[in-house]
């Protein structure tokens, strides 16, 4: 019996957006089809692409039709400057090459100036910041971007602290391997009827049903009224994930945050500190701090809470369960011609393992 | 003149000479499961383990009266704790002709270094686990300037007291003092399990005492480093970090402290470990090929996250 290579195949149907196809085992290489392009006669329209380990990221062969759609020709994803295939393994999340920073805006949202930007939703590090060391060192989920020119960090509300003009950000690949995971609170909003949003700085992994728990560490020095909030459990009855910022802008508090079963009322606003009472985040002044937080408990064994949608938590869920989301796959990237296609295209593929992978042009075994 | 017969006239017909021994393989200590409570979900047990904590009753104080009448109920309640069971592996081909030709007995080699593999793996995925998912605390009484700070005494003082606060128990006994120069009790303490990078920067910690200091030496762990206060730190250089999360872009330094019962590590019946040896026979028609490796199912998770707790530090230097 052979114990490799072990091929794996599929189809989807193209969103014309990236697509990630998970392969557990790894992968040595893969072939793409384009169904759709194939039974057709568009000019210059890629139909067959083709990777093997040992090319660079996001390359791979590009067999598509010329001009004319008269016959095909073979090209490279990196020769037709677009997207190609990238190998990812998502439990190796090491950060990437640091990128200067110009400006971070002082206002809601923040606006961080650079001339390499992330795309909206990849998960950013910044550091250095000149003028807003309150949140150096923290993860944002990116929420909006102008290529080349910036992009916007939409989970939190810097109005009225002091914009920065030097700094740096790295994109962190992956959100966490175990989830669900912990998220830095931003604002907090108390909400009718014995309810309060809090909005976290990534994307987050809560669902309605999970018991979570509320961090403040360092007191009322830095969380003002909020620090009651140390310590505190809490049911999750509602929950947005949006962080799709031109959807809700201006308002952080409706982006990526989770509605609690808890009463904050009588804690005043969130937006009131600094000197000037008037900022939405600690300022410069109470650093070095330790930024609050929220982490998982567990499950809510209680059906008679009531979500926000009008149903009962089910108790029986196992939403909250701990659990490795870890996993090694492929990036297509979309378009013409690149592997994921355009919207609406049938794509089929095929990937698998080598039983040996020569490296050099004169394989001694 | 008289010639000299040196060894380029008369060539070794071996150039070699392999040595008795193969050379150590670096080896990280593995601290992180050491203080983990260890649970086995039974096979056919479905894919998730579940764990129940009953919340603490509130207390009764107000007299009854004497008019017999009953107090309002109380309603109980309770929080599931879930974990999904994964399942790992790892393995390693070897042509026969490896195994027939090389001195050293490469599959006893092997063995030994996929054992390793196995109990590294469980350990790091011990570690992400309590990255991702516990709470977090900087250090900020250090004057290092960064933002956490390198940890001093109060931020350690602060990281054991919230898990008193939070009642959670500590996991070692203390060591009393005994008679000898130079020694001192150890407290009972919660463990930490830290970085080889943070060794030194613990050291400079106001009340630090060296497991060379300990007055009985039969108690110390091989992976510990010291104490402070309530507090035991284990090291190893598979330890925590996190990459360019200082406020200048340095590593921070994450230190796991636990209680008893703060995490678990929930291992499959029949499963937790299996070391899995194929000979040639079954590898093809010549058989060629052994086949060995281990795989592995279990899943770690935090119990209780008010008795754990990540300190996040920076270096002192």
């Amino acid at each position: 019996m052979a114990i490799i290579p072990q091929p794996l195949q599929g189809s989807f149907i193209s969103t014309g957006a990236a697509t990630t196809i998970r392969l557990d085992g790894g992968v040595d290489w893969m072939e793409v089809y384009n169904f759709t392009e194939a039974t057709a006669a568009n000019g210059s329209h890629g139909v067959r692409y083709y990777w093997q380990r040992g090319m660079a990221d996001n390359n791979g062969f590009v067999e598509l039709r010329n001009a004319g759609a008269t016959a095909d020709l073979l090209s490279t994803s990196a020769t037709l400057a677009v997207n190609g295939f990238t190998y990812i393994d998502t439990s190796l999340n090491t950060p990437s090459a640091p990128f200067a920073i110009t400006g971070v805006s002082a206002a809601n949202p923040p606006v961080v100036l650079s001339a390499t930007t992330p795309n909206v939703g990849d998960r950013v590090r910044i550091y250095g910041l000149n003028n807003q060391p309150q949140i150096n060192g923290m993860d944002f989920t990116v929420t909006a971007v102008n290529p080349g020119v910036s992009f916007t960090i939409g989970t939190i509300d810097l109005l009225n602290s002091v914009a920065s003009t030097a700094g740096f950000w790295r994109k962190i690949p992956y959100y966490p391997m175990f989830s669900p995971y912990n998220d830095r609170i931003t604002y907090v909003l108390s909400l009718p009827n014995g309810l309060t949003r809090v909005s976290l700085a990534i994307t987050h992994p809560y669902t309605i049903g999970q018991t979570v728990r509320l961090n403040f560490p360092g007191g009322t020095p830095v969380w003002g009224a909020f620090a009651a909030l140390d310590g505190i459990q809490a049911s999750v009855v509602g929950i947005n994930t949006n962080t799709n910022r031109a959807a809700t802008e201006p308002n952080p508090a409706a982006l990526n945050n989770i509605t609690l079963l808890l009463d904050t009322s009588a804690l005043g606003n969130w937006n009131v500190f600094g000197a000037g009472g008037n900022q939405v985040y600690p300022p410069a002044s109470v650093v070095p701090f330790s930024p609050a937080a929220i982490v998982p408990v567990g499950e809510t064994a209680d059906n008679t809470i009531i979500d926000i949608n009008g149903n009962p938590l089910n108790s029986n869920l196992l939403d909250d369960a701990m659990k490795n989301v870890s996993f090694i796959g492929m990036s297509l990237g979309a378009g013409i011609t690149s592997p994921a296609g355009s919207s609406g295209d049938v794509i089929f593929w095929k990937a698998g393992t080598a039983y040996y992978n020569f490296v050099g042009n004169n394989p001694n075994y | 003149m008289a010639n000299i017969t040196t060894s380029s006239n008369l060539p070794p017909a071996i150039l070699q000479s392999c040595a008795d021994r193969l050379l150590s393989v670096p080896y990280p200590n593995l601290i992180h499961n050491f203080a983990a409570y260890k649970q086995t979900m039974r096979a056919q047990g479905g894919t998730t383990y579940r764990m129940t904590r009953y919340q603490r009753l509130p207390t009764a104080l107000t007299p009854l009266g004497n008019l017999g009448i009953d107090p309002a109920p109380i309603l109980p309640t309770k929080v599931d704790i879930d974990a999904k069971m994964s399942f790992y592996g790892q393995v390693i081909l070897v042509n026969e002709q490896t195994v027939l030709q090389n001195q050293e007995g490469v599959l006893t080699v092997l063995a030994e270094l996929l054992g390793m593999s196995l109990r590294e793996t469980e350990d790091v995925l011990t570690r992400n686990m309590l990255a991702a998912t516990s709470t977090v605390i900087n250090c900020v009484g250090g004057a290092n300037g960064l933002m956490p700070t390198e940890p001093t005494l109060n931020d350690v003082s602060v990281a054991t007291q919230t898990l008193i606060s939070n009642n959670a128990s500590t996991i070692s006994e203390i060591i009393p003092g005994e008679l000898r120069f130079g020694s001192s009790p150890v407290k009972n303490a919660f463990f930490g399990m830290a970085s080889t990078d943070m060794s030194s920067t613990y050291q400079q910690v106001e009340g630090f005492v060296n497991v060379s200091q300990y007055p009985n030496q039969d108690r110390v762990l091989p992976t510990e480093w010291g104490t402070i206060q309530n507090l035991r730190i284990l090291i190893s250089s598979i330890g925590s970090s996190t990459p360019f999360a200082a406020s200048n872009g340095s590593t921070v330094y994450n230190t796991f402290i636990t209680g008893m019962e703060g995490y678990s590590i929930i291992e499959q019946d029949r499963f937790s470990a299996k070391f899995i040896y194929r000979p040639a026979i079954y590898s093809g028609a010549l058989a060629q090929n052994v086949s060995l490796g281990w795989k592995a199912g279990m899943v770690p998770r935090i119990t209780n996250d008010q008795w754990v707790l990540n300190l996040r530090a920076t270096q002192s230097f």
